[in-house]
């Protein structure tokens, strides 16, 4: 990340944050953005992030002093199924770009629906040195007539395991199981949505 | 106060400063303020001014910082960002333009290196998301994307077509292969059958050749028959002639033992009388002894005379007896013999008639030698013909195992092209997928 990244006033040490999920209730109020706008935000290797826009701030209604340091779980929304987050870090850890679906939470329980475009960040040396993820506003016809129903049935599956784990590979499993029936991949799939 | 950038309130302090020496000037000069006034505002004065400075100096600072993220990213490094903005107004918000700035660079950077990639990988499923792009760069992202698809197009286009050319030229390897094969297994059958034609022939020549030779001893065996049948129609010709001979030698000597009846019938008359006069002397010798008994010993001598004079009546009727019962054997010898000379006559009547058979039948004969004679010639023409043909034969079976190894040649040559032919197109298509 470099010297850049450092904070412009180095004497104040970022808060340490705890998920929304479980601590604040959701509502059922949307937040949206405009089609021109993207919300960005890096990540160091661990998922903490390093940097984020002012569209990020906006809709999930932080501070960057108190964004900056805290895990991306922090907005993760309780209707999202662990299952595309396992998989969002599978791909990534094979150093590929992913794009995912996500339903995020605002400090004060709101949601938003972003497709998510996360890619890895390398050095001037060519190590990989984080993530790097752009958030477009979705087609609301896709996250309604598919992306949501398909949420909603991945994450029933996850909670019918007692083990998060077990649940999560289940859902996997089915999310596999219904794109080969389609006769297509995860990447294809979205990418065609 | 704390709306103010950092500019702003080093540009406030300034001013506070110069309207506070002004004031303690104006002040001064008028002489409304009191000497603790004046101190007052001259320290107030130099706060301000050192306030001003603190500010600017703190605006100098985060302006270098910025300057080395904007130069940063001017050298390429799209990590860089400004991030702790704590300053508002005019300040603060240069700094979240310079990232976004950073941020939509990046976006199309990453953007267009992800779609460019995936077409080095030949997939033109992932285009430039035109979705938060702006200005000039959706233009150009938009311009990318129509270049990206009319590819993707064009590729599809080019897929289509080398897949349907390696279907069209899989099934004609196919059926090259599936024909040479069966030009093999032909050749394979010609080739056997060529080799089984030329033994026949062989085994055809040679029999050819002992039926001409069977047919010259046929013809040979038809002649001899020929002379044996002429010498036995000589010899029935000689027998038939025997035979009516023999016919009328028997009627002569049916005439004779005819002949020989009459006498024995006549001896048999002459026989009787001479019983009768054997008869009557006996009666004579009887009278006699009578006589001779009646003069007693004078008739003595005389009676001795008449015992021998019927004696040899006696012995006269004893002789006719046998000559009669002789003639009577000679009768019935001679009846006998007549119905033996009919039985005879009929037997050589018999011998004639089968003799004259056989000679139709030696003439049958002979019709059936000379056609087996004629035949027999045809059948040795016939013989050389074959002879002739099979060796024509055995010269076209011989054609035939060269022609047939050949044409094995040639299928094993069309099926080593056809497998050439489907590795280099396989080949081809190949390097023509990892061209394109």
């Amino acid at each position: 990340m470099g010297a850049q990244l450092a904070f412009l006033n180095p004497t104040k040490t970022p808060p340490k944050m705890r998920k929304l999920a479980g601590r604040i209730a959701p509502t059922n109020t949307e937040r949206t953005f405009g089609f021109d706008e993207l919300i960005v935000s890096k990540t160091d290797l661990k998922g903490r992030m390093t940097y984020v826009n002012d569209v990020f701030l906006r809709l999930a209604g932080f501070t960057e002093y108190e964004m900056i340091g805290a895990p991306h779980s922090v907005i993760r929304h309780p209707d999202m199924p662990r299952c595309v987050f396992k998989l969002l870090w599978d791909w990534l850890s094979a150093e590929k770009e992913i794009f995912a679906y996500v339903k995020n939470m605002s400090s004060n329980g709101d949601y938003y629906w972003v497709l998510a475009h996360v890619t890895p960040s390398y050095n001037k040396d060519g190590t990989l040195c984080g993530y790097h993820s752009n958030r477009r506003k979705p087609a609301r016809n896709v996250i309604d007539q598919i992306i949501a129903p398909l949420y909603a049935d991945l994450l029933a599956i996850e909670k019918t395991h007692t083990n998060k784990d077990a649940g999560m590979n289940a859902a996997l499993e089915k999310l596999v199981e219904i794109l080969t029936l389609k006769g297509t991949n995860y990447d294809e799939f979205i990418l065609s949505l | 106060m704390m709306n103010l950038s950092s500019l702003s309130k080093a540009h406030l302090s300034v001013t506070l400063s110069i309207v506070t020496i002004f004031a303690n000037l104006i002040g001064h000069e008028m002489g409304v303020l009191s000497t603790l006034s004046m101190s007052v505002f001259l320290i107030l004065g130099v706060l301000l001014s050192a306030a001003s400075f603190w500010y600017i100096n703190v605006s100098d600072k985060k302006i270098e910082r910025l300057q080395n993220i904007v130069l940063a990213v001017a050298q390429g490094d799209y990590e860089a960002r400004v991030i702790g903005i704590d300053e508002r107004g005019n300040f603060g918000n240069l700094m979240r333009a310079i990232n976004e700035l950073i941020d939509r660079s990046d976006s199309y950077v990453r953007e267009t290196t992800a779609a460019m990639t995936a077409i080095s990988h030949n997939r033109y499923t992932r285009p430039i998301i035109e979705v938060g792009m702006v200005g000039a760069l959706l233009h150009g992202a938009k311009a990318m994307n129509c270049a990206i698809n009319m590819m993707g197009n064009k590729v599809a286009e080019f897929r289509r077509v080398t897949n349907h050319f390696e279907t069209q030229v899989h099934n004609i390897v196919s059926s090259l292969g599936a024909a040479s094969d069966a030009l093999s297994s032909t050749a394979g059958q010609m080739d056997s059958t060529a080799n089984d034609t030329s033994q026949k022939a062989t085994i055809v020549a040679a029999a050819a050749e002992e039926a001409s030779a069977n047919v010259q001893t046929v013809a040979a065996a038809a002649e001899q028959l020929s002379a044996s049948v002429t010498c036995i129609e000589k010899q029935m010709q000689h027998t038939s002639s025997i035979t009516q001979n023999a016919v009328s030698r028997i009627i002569e000597t049916q005439d004779s033992v005819r002949g020989l009846s009459e006498a024995a019938t006549k001896i048999g008359t002459v026989v009787k009388l001479i019983a009768d006069i054997s008869d009557q002397t006996n009666l004579l010798a009887l009278n006699a002894t009578i006589e001779a008994a009646r003069a007693g010993e004078a008739g003595k001598g005389f009676a001795v005379v008449a015992q021998e004079v019927k004696a040899l009546a006696a012995q006269t009727g004893r002789a006719t007896s046998d000559i009669a019962a002789q003639i009577s054997g000679i009768q019935n010898a001679t009846h006998q013999a007549a119905d033996h000379f009919v039985e005879v006559e009929n037997i050589v009547r018999d011998v004639n008639s089968t003799t004259a058979s056989i000679a139709h039948a030696m003439q049958e004969q002979m019709h059936a030698i000379s056609e087996i004679a004629n035949s027999v010639t045809q059948a040795s023409i016939g013989a050389q013909e074959v002879t002739t043909h099979i060796h024509d034969v055995s010269h076209a079976a011989g054609q035939t195992l060269c022609a047939a190894t050949d044409l094995l040649h040639s299928a094993g040559n069309l099926s080593e092209e056809s497998t050439t032919l489907k590795n280099e197109v396989n080949h081809f298509l190949h390097e023509m997928r990892k061209v394109v």
